[in-house]
């Protein structure tokens, strides 16, 4: 148990939010409540920069934004109290398997899909001895329905892409064209592109990826986003109007002249040795590479 | 970033679902939309997680929908029954005021008949605005202070009642005198004030108020404030049968009784409506228009009493005929008397008080006295009684 006061957190504020979170029906002594608390607010050092201290009005508002009944339930469950487990039953039971189908599109694999996570956080598995409940990586930011759907996804995918390994996504590109069919223009044209690609912004490759690589829809991206559709619309071409311009802006940098560097862009993409989905995904090594260095 | 079964680093559900749902601070959002601009694997948990989270909202939406849809579904059987009983109990409301109310008629009084009484220039319109402001006090009280007794009216003529502003005398007086009694001179009455004349007043000033109907003319005051003053056609056709029934009335002219002009005389003086005063109405529970054409003889009836649910009315041409049901349905009685049957009334019981036609509306009802007698009276003052109307011996 780690007490409020050696973190600098205001005991007064644990103590309203461990009575508003109801966490003692769910057998919460508030020094185990405190303690769930003050590793979310770690972990995540309240939602500030690594180097930031979190005064304890940003601290309250941190704790505020959390889902703290959803939170004490899955902890609750996580510990094995039988009354979280009813009400976890009654609440998640049926929309938990209602969310398996939706993700797989068949009631078969998402029936299985969803008992296999039930049974896992259900604690049936062990590690080192140890019941293990995945409820216990539950931080209360977003909803306890939310978390399992992700949950659900993310089963979903790694399964997915375990059984169709052998036939990666790659393989229906389009192959590349013969290094001896090559010439100077399509060369420049290549790294022209790859380097623009590399200068756009997280959000740009997103809609980028998003939108060519996923095909998903303008909607789509706009729910995962937050924002509206036109919006998405607007910025997607932005991006590639963006895009056309530093790419002709490369060519020129390259010796081009602007009449050379627009016939190149009307080259037949097949004729390019790129691979965008590369491209686009070039940076995940670095961006977590800088991760674990940091 | 917590690592996953992937080789790779992916952020955790924890995260996903944050960033999905619109709760991570800018600055962690920043970093997840830079993992998922390279990373397809999250960006498929991201949108996978949303489609169903959509699918879910919709299906959710539809259920409520469909609940709210199959509301009235289940319930529309039921309309069929429910409206059904309603439309059955519609049609007996109908169907019993259509049978209650010719047994009552509210007394109409036509103003331009009666001479105007000094101090007393109210307009009826005035009139009915205060009749329906004062109409609740004064009815109970009165009716309370009402005395038992009610009269036959025994010669046929229209039921008048002289207009309130000018003849109807205040609460405190009205509850002994209302009661119009009739020219009749074998009415019984109780210990209760009525005054009795010993003959009709043709020479009065006021114009008199003829009765064209047979009706049991009883003093009372009605919590009906829609009291209205008929119109002069009302009173003309009043008048008219007035005219056909003149025999009748000479017939009962001189035998004593308070007449309706005597009553006039008597409440005029006592007029207070332009006060503001109590304003009593007098209600006659007359015996419905229709009660003439219904006797067998389609004659005009001379005489009626009520009493045990029965209703015995002697004709002009002095056939008796006996009613069950109030006078829906008439059944001749067998002659038993000689003569021409004149009055037909009920003899006092042994308590000594008087029996009454008919209460009003029930509300003063005779108390009940058994057994009722009625009595027959001929042309030649004979008289023959009958316990129930059909079989009588002389007396």
């Amino acid at each position: 148990m780690i007490p409020a006061v050696a973190v600098g957190l205001d005991a007064q504020l644990l103590a309203e939010l461990w009575s508003e979170s109801e966490a003692g029906g769910w057998g919460l002594e508030q020094g185990e409540f405190n303690e769930i608390l003050v590793r979310v607010g770690t972990e995540r050092n309240y939602g500030l920069g690594a180097l930031e201290i979190a005064s304890r009005r940003q601290q309250a508002e941190f704790f505020r934004g959390l889902r703290l009944g959803d939170l004490v339930l899955a902890r609750a469950c996580a510990n094995g109290n039988e009354r979280g487990w009813e009400r976890f039953v009654a609440l998640y039971r049926q929309t938990l398997l209602r969310a398996a189908i939706a993700i797989t599109g068949s009631e078969t694999l998402g029936s299985e899909l969803a008992d296999q996570l039930y049974a896992e956080l259900y604690g049936l598995t062990e590690r080192d001895g140890k019941r293990r409940c995945p409820l216990d990586s539950y931080r209360g930011r977003g909803s306890l329905m939310g978390w399992l759907r992700t949950t659900l996804a993310q089963r979903f995918v790694d399964h997915h892409r375990r059984s169709h390994r052998e036939q990666p996504l790659e393989e229906f590109d389009v192959p590349a064209p013969e290094p001896e069919k090559l010439t100077v223009e399509l060369t420049a044209l290549g790294n022209a592109i790859e380097e623009a690609l590399r200068r756009q912004d997280a959000e740009e490759r997103f809609l980028l990826a998003a939108y060519y690589l996923d095909g998903r829809t303008l909607l789509e991206i706009a729910k995962a986003l937050g924002v509206h559709e036109a919006t998405i619309s607007r910025r997607l071409r932005r991006v590639t109007d963006g895009l056309r311009k530093q790419v002709l802006k490369n060519l020129q940098d390259a010796g081009l002249s602007r009449r050379a560097a627009e016939e190149a862009l009307g080259a037949d993409p097949r004729d390019l040795d790129l691979n965008l989905k590369k491209l686009l995904q070039y940076s995940q090594a670095e961006a977590f590479q800088e991760k674990a260095a940091s | 970033m917590n690592s996953t079964t992937q080789l790779d680093f992916h952020p955790d559900a924890e995260s996903l679902n944050a960033f999905a749902e619109q709760a991570l601070p800018e600055r962690e959002r920043g970093q997840m939309v830079a993992h998922l601009a390279v990373c397809s694997r999250c960006r498929q948990v991201i949108f996978l997680a949303r489609q169903a989270a959509e699918e879910m909202e919709t299906a959710a939406a539809a259920h409520s929908a469909g609940r709210s849809g199959t509301w009235f579904r289940d319930w529309r059987l039921a309309w069929i029954p429910a409206v059904a009983l309603a439309s059955a109990f519609a049609l007996a409301v109908l169907v019993h005021v259509r049978h209650v109310q010719p047994g009552t008629e509210m007394a109409r009084v036509t103003p331009q008949s009666v001479p105007q009484v000094e101090g007393s220039a109210t307009k009826p319109a005035a009139k009915e605005q205060v009749f329906a402001e004062k109409a609740h006090a004064p009815v109970s009280h009165a009716v309370e202070k009402l005395p038992e007794i009610k009269t036959e009216y025994a010669p046929t003529g229209a039921a008048y009642v002289p207009a309130p502003a000018e003849t109807v005398p205040p609460p405190a007086v009205v509850g002994e005198t209302v009661t119009v009694t009739s020219a009749q001179p074998l009415l019984q009455t109780s210990n209760a004030s009525v005054a009795q004349s010993p003959q009709m007043e043709p020479t009065e000033q006021a114009p008199v108020p003829t009765a064209s109907m047979p009706q049991r003319v009883t003093g009372s005051y009605s919590s009906n404030s829609a009291a209205v003053y008929a119109p002069q056609a009302k009173m003309d056709e009043m008048e008219a049968r007035a005219r056909t029934s003149q025999k009748a009335q000479a017939r009962y002219a001189g035998s004593g009784g308070t007449s309706a002009m005597q009553y006039k005389k008597e409440a005029a003086p006592h007029s207070s409506f332009d006060a503001g005063g109590l304003m009593p109405v007098i209600q006659f529970e007359a015996a419905p228009r229709s009660i003439t054409a219904q006797l067998p003889s389609g004659l005009n009836i001379v005489s009626s009493v009520t009493a045990q649910n029965r209703r015995l009315a002697i004709d002009d041409a002095g056939a008796l005929f006996l009613s069950r049901d109030s006078g829906s349905h008439w059944e001749s009685v067998a002659l038993q008397w000689t003569g021409r049957a004149v009055v037909v009334s009920v003899l006092p019981s042994s308590n000594g008080r008087s029996y009454v036609a008919a209460p009003i509306n029930g509300a003063t009802a005779a108390p009940a006295a058994q057994p009722e007698v009625f009595e027959l009276r001929n042309d030649k003052n004979q008289t023959w009684v009958s316990t129930d109307g059909v079989i009588w011996t002389a007396r």
